[in-house]
């Protein structure tokens, strides 16, 4: 099986600084990739490298199996990004906001039944999609975010920081999400703190530690307690 | 999940293009941006309104004073005519029949610049700059009040006409639609969004630079469409059009050149507030210090000699002739011996000594005066070829050229005056110095002046070119910089 | 507390690069165009002096001849420049720089030296008066635009006023760090200014500039005063840093330019003037209107009864004399109406402006600087009017010397000497008090501490209102 997000022996460097350090994954379609670690550890390096918001130091970003550094605009078509806050254009509706980054990632032009369900899927309610998204709660604009990598097709999603700020019962909708993003053959790289979240929804988890990947494990191998426990005891020290 | 089909990179490009610009005009229309532009328009309509009522003063002075003309030399014929059939007399020193008398008082002409089509959009010097002269045998200025009257302190303060709303006020309303291009996205957090889907930047800006373009294209038409309409000008008259198609022609390289600069600053990735204060700053450079600063060298470098020093002179030249008193009037028929009548010179007659002590001080100040001439046409050239450094320079310049109100043209009407004047000096003197009578029949004989339009020069054509030639080499910079932008910058 | 805030400004506005840069410019800017108009005033008034003391040479020098004949010679009256205009140059370049005072005719000003520059010379000329009433508010503009809402965005205001200090305190300590800043920069340019003036002028006319100077000081420091009252105004009110200097820059570019040629085009409409045309063929219909010469008649009819003599020749003075004096005097009630009614028109227009001031304080400013600076308009007819007095006193002289003549004498006895041209004293200007000027133009004093005091108001009343919040957080 082809994996759709790949990092061959990832390196960054800010001057002295290693933000990253020989970074393998392999994300195949369907899987969900949770990288955990504190804050400075190289989750979002990770992202951007995978963006090409940065060049690698060495080694290689794979998206769909081609390099990103040398084809931007191509692996571009096949990824979605959803940070923290999803960001809208504030004066304008979570459909034209869908509209616009939907047909400037596919190229062609969008019907709005077709805009209007891929917000059903993604979960946002009727009445906020035709709502100005300056007033849309941290939830709702995430699941804009979601529209629109579902409205783009796209096969990779990063996600950054996913449910902080996100009140229990969006947090739980968001596992929904993720399992209805698996379904459709998804892989999707998650940076989080979120353990609980990690092991409900994630297929594997990664600690990270000063940019380097020090284990990675399946969610199925472990319980909730033990994950939380191995994880401090990687932070230590 | 959908495929968009087979496409060319191109044609993706092209598409991405057209819908950043589709997208870019309905942001900013839900953002309220074009108060700036109904600010605008309430200016053209104001300037407009100035123009009018500036160029409709001069055009009733100008009939005033054919008015004037044409009943006094009527009066004129009829009065010689009664006076040579002796049906009424006339004081010795009003006697027309004298032909410096008639010269100097009853059949003196208008020598008149007439406003070009144009003129109502560009004050330029037509308020400093007198556009009508009444001629008679000495000097061309015979008036009491010899400028136009005008408050010293509005011409201190400058005329609110259209090329100052386009040449000051246009590249703001321009600035304030482009100079959060960039910056707006990366504050609002929406960048790291839209440079994840597959568009380069460049794109992106290419195609926010391309709305705001059309919009500067069609501020640009409307602001001089509107300008002429409420303003008063007739495009039909000759030339008109054409001029008018270079007004908006330099309006639009203009606007581009400051849009361009905006995209220059924004691609810098400053926030926008810097990039708003950078433009500002920009903006007074360009429009305010440089003229200032060209201005100051200019000045230093070629000082015209001051009106003192020719008054002086001139006072010192008559002072001689007048002491040499008849040994001038030798002199001068010695150098026009075909003037004198019969043999022996009448000394005594007033006129003929006026008009040698009149050529005496004139030939006797020729130095200072040349130099004047020289130091003000060095001042210009030098102003010609440094007006580049200023955007807003050049287009001040070619718009009042394009107006017939810059100086240049003002200038030139001043020495075709001067030509005129020795026209009708060779018309009258020898009359006066052979003490032939002046009558009715001279009345039409006297030489009219016409005015010669200089040929037009193509500085409105040059300055176009120019500036978009400018407006291209920032934008191409930009869109080369922008590739190492990326959203992790912010 | 005041002190620590205003301290604390001072700092973040050392370290702003952006700011450094641009005062840096504004020093020399305002440095260059006060040694390029203090070069300006000492050459023209050297020339001026020169000029004046060559023309009473010339007029001293004249050979004997007839009374009326060296009325006509005349004598030239050259505008001086007063000291203060190598700040603010106003109105010099538009009015004529002398005047030639002669009989029978009272001549304008000739020659405006904007006339003898080339086409840059419209774009303004570069004076103190210029930087100060543009630039220095901008400057203004960039330091306190971030006060209130940069605050605000960066969170640090909820902070300041959750730790209890007083908005009041704040909003001045705020003030008075910006006028630290500007002081620390202008007041060494002013002491240069000044100590320029006091080296150059003559001691007798340093009392009154020194009073102007001194005013000149406080019309300035007024207006800035306005401008960071304004800026901390729209700071406070602010939702973004941006927003405020976006507002600010628009303020600004209404202040400087907008509204100034807007308010004199307005003045222009409400009050319009004759063209020159108009005047000057009025004033040549008005001077020959001598009537069908009955008046003369009776004037000499009158003075022979009065003399109880037949002939004209029999009088004990130059009949000559008396009709040239009538002559002028008739020439002086047309020439008095017309130039009067031309001021009452430019006048009216200037309180038209002066009225619409209210709408921004650079036309307020403007009147005063130039009005104090002695480059205005009505001190150029305070001066102009003067001259006109001399020669009216001259061509009296003249004429009282043409009676003097024996009436029946021969030609060449009807001249006088130099002696004669000696009796005339030279022409001597003293300048307007600073009083008058304070008459003429102190309402604008008024519309700039009007100004202050209402936007510091608002400025007070905006930041105890205003939301320490940026804008509503994302839930």
């Amino acid at each position: 099986m082809t994996s759709i997000l790949e990092a061959r022996r990832l390196t960054k460097r800010f001057g002295e600084v290693v933000a990253l350090d020989d970074l393998a994954l392999s994300i195949p379609a369907g899987d969900v990739f949770c990288l955990l670690g504190a804050n400075g550890a190289g989750k979002t390096t990770t992202i951007n490298l995978f963006l090409g918001f940065l060049a690698p130091t060495a080694g290689q970003a794979l998206v769909g199996g081609l390099d990103v550094a040398e084809h931007p605009l191509e692996t571009k078509r096949h990824l979605a990004y959803i940070p923290e806050t999803v960001m809208l254009y504030r004066h304008l509706t979570s459909l034209e906001n869908l509209d616009y980054f939907a047909s400037l990632a596919t190229g062609r032009a969008f019907e709005e039944d077709e805009l209007r369900a891929h917000l059903a899927t993604a979960g946002l309610p009727e009445d906020a999609m035709a709502r100005r998204v300056g007033t849309h709660s941290k939830g709702m604009r995430q699941k804009v975010g979601i529209a629109i990598a579902l409205a783009k097709g796209a096969s990779a999603l990063l996600f950054d920081e996913p449910t902080s700020g996100l009140d229990p019962k969006a947090s739980n909708e968001f596992s929904g999400l993720l399992a209805m993003l698996r379904e459709r053959g998804a892989a999707v790289l998650m940076a989080t703190h979120d353990l609980f979240r990690a092991k409900e929804s994630g297929t594997h988890v990664g600690i990270m530690r000063r940019g380097r990947l020090v284990q990675t494990l399946g969610t199925a191998d472990i319980g909730h307690v033990d994950l939380e426990r191995l994880y401090l005891d990687h932070m230590r020290d | 999940m959908t495929d968009a089909g087979i496409e060319t990179p191109t044609a993706r490009t092209v598409g991405s293009l057209r819908r950043v610009f589709a997208f870019e005009w309905r942001l900013l229309r839900a953002e309220r941006a074009w108060g700036v532009v109904a600010l605008l328009a309430l200016a053209v309509g104001f300037a407009a309104a100035h123009g009018r009522s500036w160029t409709a003063f001069q055009q009733r002075a100008i009939l005033d004073a054919r008015a004037e003309e044409s009943a006094r030399l009527v009066a004129l014929a009829r009065t010689l005519d009664s006076v040579s059939r002796d049906t009424s007399t006339v004081a010795p020193w009003g006697d027309p029949r004298y032909p410096y008398t008639a010269a100097q008082v009853q059949a003196r002409r208008y020598a008149i610049l007439p406003p070009a089509p144009l003129a109502p959009l560009a004050v330029g010097q037509s308020d400093l700059f007198p556009s009508y002269f009444r001629v008679g045998l000495t000097s061309r200025e015979t008036f009491l009040v010899n400028d136009e009257t005008v408050n010293p302190a509005h011409l201190a303060a400058g005329p609110f006409d259209l090329s100052f709303v386009v040449v000051l006020l246009y590249p703001l309303v321009v600035l304030a639609l482009g100079y959060n291009l960039l910056s707006a996205e990366r504050e609002a957090g929406t960048l790291p969004l839209l440079l994840s889907q597959p568009v380069a930047l460049r794109t992106v800006l290419l195609g926010k630079v391309a709305l705001r373009a059309a919009a500067v294209v069609a501020i640009a038409v409307g602001l001089t469409l509107g300008g002429a309409l409420v303003a008063g000008v007739s495009l039909g008259a000759p030339g008109a059009l054409a001029a008018a198609g270079a007004w908006v022609a330099i309006t639009v390289a203009y606007g581009l050149f400051w849009l361009a600069l905006a995209l220059l600053v924004n691609v810098y990735g400053g926030s926008s507030a810097t990039n708003a204060l950078a433009l500002v700053g920009t903006w007074l450079a360009f429009a305010v210090l440089v003229p200032a600063l060209l201005n100051l060298g200019v000045t230093t470098l070629h000082p015209a000699p001051s009106r003192v020093e020719l008054m002086q002179a001139t006072r010192e030249a008559s002072n001689a002739a007048s002491a040499k008193g008849s040994a001038a009037l030798g002199v001068y028929f010695q150098d026009h011996p075909e003037l004198m009548r019969g043999g022996t010179p009448d000394v005594g007659d007033f006129a003929t000594q006026t008009v040698a002590t009149a050529e005496m001080v004139t030939r006797a100040v020729q130095p200072v005066t040349q130099r004047f001439e020289v130091e003000i046409d060095a001042q210009q050239r030098l102003v010609d070829r440094w007006q580049w450094l200023s955007p807003a320079l050049v287009t001040q310049l070619a718009l009042t050229d394009l107006a017939g109100t810059e100086t240049g043209r003002y200038r030139d009407f001043q020495r075709q005056v001067d030509r005129y004047s020795d026209t009708l000096r060779a018309f009258y003197v020898p009359r006066i110095t052979r003490r032939a009578r002046f009558g009715v029949a001279d009345v039409s004989a006297v030489p009219a002046f016409r005015y010669a339009p200089p040929r037009p020069r193509q500085s409105g054509m040059v300055a176009t070119v120019v500036l978009l030639a400018g407006a291209g080499l920032l934008t191409w910079v930009a869109l080369r910089r922008a590739r190492r932008v990326t959203a992790a910058m912010a | 507390m005041i002190l620590r805030i205003a301290r604390k400004e001072l700092t973040e506005m050392a370290r702003d690069g952006r700011l450094r840069w641009a005062t840096g410019i504004v020093v020399s800017l305002l440095l260059a165009a006060l040694a390029a108009g203090w070069t300006r005033y000492r050459d023209v008034q050297a020339l001026t002096v020169a000029a004046q003391a060559s023309a009473r040479q010339h007029w001293l020098a004249q050979p004997p001849r007839n009374a009326h004949a060296a009325a006509h010679y005349g004598v030239y009256a050259f505008k001086p420049a007063l000291p203060l205009s190598f700040v603010d140059r106003g109105v010099d370049p538009y009015v004529g720089v002398f005047a030639w005072l002669e009989a029978h005719k009272q001549n304008d000003f000739k020659y405006r030296p904007a006339q003898d520059g080339s086409a840059v010379e419209r774009f303004g000329t570069w004076t103190a008066a210029a930087v100060l009433q543009l630039l220095v508010p901008l400057v203004i503009v960039m330091a306190a635009f971030p006060t209130f809402a940069g605050e605000r965005e960066q969170g640090t205001l909820g902070q300041l006023l959750a730790a209890g200090v007083r908005t009041r305190d704040l909003l001045l300590g705020k003030a008075l760090g910006i006028a630290a800043a500007l002081g620390t920069l202008l007041v060494p340019v002013a002491l240069l200014g000044a100590v320029a003036l006091a080296l150059g002028s003559e001691v007798a006319a340093l009392g009154d500039t020194w009073a102007r100077v001194g005013v000149l000081a406080l019309s300035y420091l007024l207006y800035f005063t306005v401008f960071v009252a304004v800026a901390l105004a729209v700071s406070a009110r602010a939702r973004t840093a941006r927003g405020a200097l976006v507002g600010l820059l628009a303020f600004w570019s209404l202040n400087a330019f907008l509204v100034p040629r807007g308010v004199t085009d307005l003045a222009r409409r409400a009050h319009p003037v004759p063209s020159a045309l108009e005047v000057n063929l009025a004033m040549e219909r008005a001077l020959s209107a001598t009537g069908d010469g009955s008046d003369a008649r009776a004037l000499q009819d009158s003075v022979l009864r009065a003399h109880h003599v037949s002939t004209i020749d029999s009088l004990p003075f130059n009949f000559r004399g008396l009709t040239l004096e009538r002559g002028e005097e008739h020439s002086y009630h047309v020439f008095d109406r017309t130039y009067s009614a031309l001021d009452a028109a430019f006048r009216s227009q200037d309180r038209v402006e002066h009225a619409l001031s209210a709408l921004s304080p650079l036309v307020a400013v403007r009147a005063l600087s130039m009005g104090l600076a002695g480059t205005d308009y009505p001190q150029h007819r305070h001066f102009a009017e003067a001259a006109e007095r001399y020669r009216r006193m001259l061509v009296r002289t003249m004429n009282g010397a043409v009676s003097s003549y024996a009436p029946a004498g021969p030609a060449s006895a009807m001249s006088s000497d130099s002696t004669l041209w000696a009796s005339i004293p030279p022409f001597e200007y003293d300048a307007p008090t600073v009083a008058w000027v304070l008459g003429r133009y102190g309402w604008a004093l008024g519309v700039l501490a009007l100004w202050a005091a209402a936007a510091g108001a608002l400025a007070l009343l905006l930041a105890r209102g205003g939301s320490p919040l940026a804008r509503e957080r994302v839930r």
